[in-house]
Formats: structure tokens, sequence, C-alpha cells
């Protein structure tokens, strides 16, 4: 029998943003605060899940999350056979690289960070330092805004990509589908993820209700840049428990069946097929690599 | 923080020791103490009505469905059974009676409750059970591992036994031992199947279940094999249960896999496809069940 004491509740620390009456709420110690012009960065640890980095209140990562980034990763990057593969990371998520640069194929990722203090942290608290250092990475402290305008313009460094990994929330809603499609190669592929919010009146994506400007995957709908829009589920332990992962595509390929074999801590290539196989609530359009689909409320 | 427009106040629950869980922004309905447990009703502008038992959620309105339909129609479609004698132990929302009376192949149930005012209170805040006037259905309100062992001496055993408690409230606080499992093994035909439930959470250096502080865990039950030869594991996950993967595991003496199963049948949550995903374990998982 193992003796359990239950965390006081006093001690917990909750996560801001509360659009639909749900955050995550953890039992926390701080370890570390910066304060920059633009944000402010608290590193706490968990003694379960590791580290937990908050950028502005609002959760950024957390440290053994893999369930959130080999799926986010391994599925579009092995779904489709290349012999050489450019990534662009918007976002300077240290774990996340780090998964990308497992696959020896990929040849290079341009890592595009606006905040350098993160990029410290990643490198001094959170262990990603190596990562950071690897031959094949290359770091811009831009906007992801400015990368995509850099590539538009063929700056040095700034070629067409085939995998852009979306993964930086500051930016999610500012980047547009037509900017995007034009950074990526014909057979290229863009993932981006949101939370599915199972309400008792209708179901919805969380950042539908979140934010007054447009998601990419609502942006991406209601255009003509991506010929298809596949989703996959990822189970999660936050939030709402149903990540979606999205696949923004010009040629319509299907990312369901691996090419290659890989086993990670949460990957594996059973698992990359069953997140192609979506629970009947799932919104339909999005579902098997049907082609693009108005973007409407989703029904249950 | 930003300030929510839900109305209600803040709540969470106290977790299993994991230090992660939902905070809810919600309003208290209703709040009684039965002979068992403490018993609230919330409401909540998103998730609709959430059913707290002892401190814990068992369920809302919005989301039930998926644990239902879950823990139900793997273990019936994933293989096939004719005239199936179900036995609830726990079940008292009626979620799971809903769920099992929905196959033209069971022809019996039986709900072996232990609180009477959770059936009640469910049905009248909840409103997610089954019938209970169905003539399949017989509801007991009694102690299951007294049920349990009374039924296997008298040699009534069941083709599906579905283990719908709570992890940890008072009235299961006992349930989680040897002899509940003896029993449990007693009342369980030679080619039937039992479904039990946890929350799995996967740590950097550790696994935790919620039923960790009981007498018996799941991860005991695999490693023994005393009392089922065969335990495989699938999980979903319930948006407002606490801080980790819902696994459900499946206990059988023959071995026999549920994992692919023999017809469709399309629910809120449940498809063919959704029931051989489920199998598709993390790797962490995979190495923990063998």
């Amino acid at each position: 029998m193992t003796e359990i004491k239950p965390e006081p509740y006093q001690d917990w620390w909750r996560e801001a943003g509360s659009e639909i009456g749900l955050t995550n709420a953890f039992a926390l110690q701080k370890a570390h605060e910066v304060k920059t012009p633009a944000h402010k960065l608290e590193l706490y640890s968990h003694h379960l899940f590791g580290w937990v980095l908050v950028v502005d209140d609002r959760l950024y990562s957390i440290e053994h999350d893999p369930g959130y980034r080999e799926m986010l990763v391994h599925i579009p990057l092995l779904g489709r056979k290349r012999d050489a593969c450019r990534v662009l990371m918007l976002g300077g998520a240290g774990a996340i690289l780090r998964e990308i640069l497992r696959h020896e194929f990929v040849t290079e990722v341009v890592v595009v960070e606006s905040e350098p203090a993160l990029l410290e942290i990643e490198r001094d608290w959170l262990g990603h330092g190596e990562a950071l250092l690897d031959a094949r990475v290359k770091l811009f402290f831009h906007t992801a805004e400015a990368a995509l305008t850099a590539v538009a313009i063929g700056a040095p460094g700034f070629a067409l990509f085939d995998l852009i990994v979306h993964c930086s929330p500051a930016t999610q809603r500012a980047l547009s589908p037509q900017s995007l499609a034009a950074c990526l190669t014909d057979s290229g592929v863009c993932v981006d993820s949101d939370w599915l919010v199972l309400g008792v009146k209708q179901n919805f994506w969380l950042r539908e209700m979140t934010g007054s400007r447009k998601s990419l995957l609502r942006s991406a709908s209601e255009n003509a840049s991506f010929q298809t829009i596949q989703s996959y589920c990822g189970l999660s332990p936050w939030m709402t428990g149903y990540r979606g992962f999205f696949l923004y595509t010009k040629d319509s390929h299907s990312y369901a069946e691996p090419c290659a074999d890989y086993t990670g801590t949460h990957y594996n290539a059973d698992l990359h097929r069953a997140s192609f196989l979506l629970p009947t609530f799932w919104p339909a359009q999005y579902a098997t690599n049907k082609l693009r689909g108005k973007f409407g409320g989703i029904s249950q | 923080m930003t300030s929510s427009t839900h109305p209600g106040a803040w709540w969470h629950e106290q977790t299993f020791g994991i230090g992660v869980t939902n905070a809810l922004k919600m309003q208290k309905l209703y709040a009684t103490r039965s002979e068992f447990q403490e018993i609230e009703v919330y409401e909540h502008e998103t998730f609709g009505r959430v059913l707290v038992l002892d401190g814990t959620v068992q369920l809302s309105e919005a989301d039930e469905f998926i644990y239902h339909e879950m823990a139900v129609h793997v273990p019936l479609l994933g293989r096939r059974r004719e005239q199936v004698e179900a036995l609830i132990i726990g079940g008292g929302d009626g979620g799971i009676l809903r769920e099992t009376l929905k196959s033209p192949n069971v022809s019996r149930v039986v709900m072996v409750e232990i609180d009477p005012l959770v059936v009640e209170i469910s049905n009248r805040w909840i409103g997610c059970q089954g019938d209970y006037d169905d003539p399949r259905v017989t509801l007991l309100y009694a102690d299951g591992i007294q049920y349990m062992a009374q039924s296997a001496a008298a040699g009534q055993r069941f083709d599906l036994i579905i283990i719908d408690a709570t992890d940890s409230t008072s009235p299961s606080k006992t349930l989680w031992s040897a002899p509940f499992y003896q029993s449990l093994a007693a009342c369980l035909k030679d080619d039937g199947v039992c479904v039990d439930s946890d929350i799995l959470a996967h740590g950097k250096d550790q696994v935790r279940l919620s039923r960790d502080p009981c007498d018996v865990s799941v991860f005991d039950l695999i490693e023994s094999q005393q009392y089922f030869a065969g335990v495989e594991g699938y999980y979903s996950k319930v948006p407002l249960y606490p801080g980790g993967y819902f696994a459900f595991f499946l206990y059988t003496k023959d071995r026999i896999s549920h994992a692919n199963p023999y017809q469709e049948y399309h629910g809120r949550y449940y498809n063919a496809g959704a029931h051989r995903a489920a199998f598709a374990l993390p790797t962490w998982w995979r190495k923990l069940l063998h």
C-alpha cells in the first residue's frame, strides 16, 4: 500500500484563461522567473511531471509530455517517405526540437523564436542545450511572420521547407495560410494542434473561444491555400484531453500510414495508425483525409 | 488571471497524489450526505451537470458517454456472445446500464449498487440512466463483494462483469482487495470477461494509478495472474477526470483478446475503428503490460 498525502489546496497553481470555465491546476513550486519587455516567463517544478514552463500565466510546456511532442513530430515526419527533410519550427520548444532531430533524414531545422529568454531557459534549465547546438539547427530570433517573409523574399537560409511545425501559442493566430503554404514545397506539410472541447450543447475547438483573430484551422478552411486538412487525435492528460492535430497539405497525401518503424517513449507505428481512427464525435470534415470542408459548428 | 464570465466559483478535486487536475468554474446545485458518502451536483456552463462523490468527479453530462460506451461496447463487441448475462458492480449513475441495454445480445443485467441515494440523485439531476424498468434488469442495493460471494456460492456466474465503482471514495475503499478479486473471479464464467478501469498518470520516473493506495492494484493483478490468466489494456480519455489517461482493463480466464470488434456499432464515441484504436497503446504503457 502506498502512502499518499493530499496536496494542500492553497498551494495549487491554476492556469490563466478560463474561456470555457476549465483550466489546468497543478501543485507546483516556483524555481525561476524572468520578466522581459515582451513576456513573463516562470519555471516551476512538479514532483511527477518535472519542469513546467509558464509564459504570461499560460502553460507553455511540461517536461514530461511525450504524448504531445512525439505525436506532433513523428506523424508528419514518418507519414511520408523523404530522403531529406528541411524543417521550419515556429516556436523555440527544445523538447520538440529534440524529437525532430532523432531522425537522420532531417537535414536542417530552422528554429524561429522571438523571445531569447525562452531559449535561455530551454538551454540552462530544461536540458536542451545539446539539441540547440546540433549542427543541423539554425536559430533565428525573429517573429514567425518575419521568418515567413524571409522565405518569400528568398533570404539566405530560408529556402522552401518540407515540414513546418507550428508550435508557438503566441503566434498561433497571426499566420495566414497563404504565407505558410508559400513556404512549403509542393509535397510539404504544416502541422499544428488545438484542443477539442466536448460541451453539453456543442463541441468546438478551444481557439475558437479564445482571442479575436481566426485560428489557422479556420483560416485554412476558408481559403484554397491547402488542398487538404487532415486531422488525427492525440489523447492527453491535460486540459480537455482531446488534442486535434492538423496536417495542412497541398497534394492531399495521407499521413495515416508510417513509412518506417520507429519507437519512442510514447509513439509507435500502431499508435500512429490508430490516431487516425477517430471517435464518432470527431468533426467529420477533418477526418480520414477528406477534402477541405467548409468550417462550421461541430455537431455532436 | 483572466476572469471568466462563467457563473459560479472555482473548484477542483484533491487528486490521488499526482498534483494535477482540472479546475472548474461551476455552481453547486445540490449537496447531501448519504449513509456512505458526500454527494454533490454542480452546474457547469460548458459541461452541464457534474456529479461529485466525496469530492471526486464521477461524470459530467458532456462527457459521460465516453466512459460508459467504452466500458460496455468494447467487451460486448470484442467477442461474439449470445444471451449475455451481465453484472454491474456499482454503476449508480445508470450510464453503464443504459449502454448495456443497447445490446440485443444482452439477456439479463444485475446491477448491484451500495448507495440508493446515488441512484436517486443521478436519476433526478443527471438523467443519463438506463431503463430500470426493462424486464432484463434487476437492481439490488447491496454490497458488491457480498453479492458476488453469494452468487458464486450459488453457482450463478456471469458472461460480463463491469466494475463501475469509485476509485477512492468511502464505499469503495475496501473494494480493491484480495476478497474482492477472489469473488470476482469466482463469479465470472470461464469464457467471460470483466472490465475494470482506473486513471493512469504517466510521470517522468513512474506511473501512478488512482488506486495505488489500495490493497491490490491492477498491476498486482497483472503480475500475479492469481485470479485471471489474461489482462488486456485499452484506453480513452474522459476530459473531467484528472491528470492522466483513462485505462480500461479486461480480465479473462481464457486469455481471448477483445481488441477486434466482430461487428460495427456507432455510438457517440464508439465505432469499430475507435475500438481497435483504443488497444494501440503508447510505448510506455505496452512495457507496463508486458
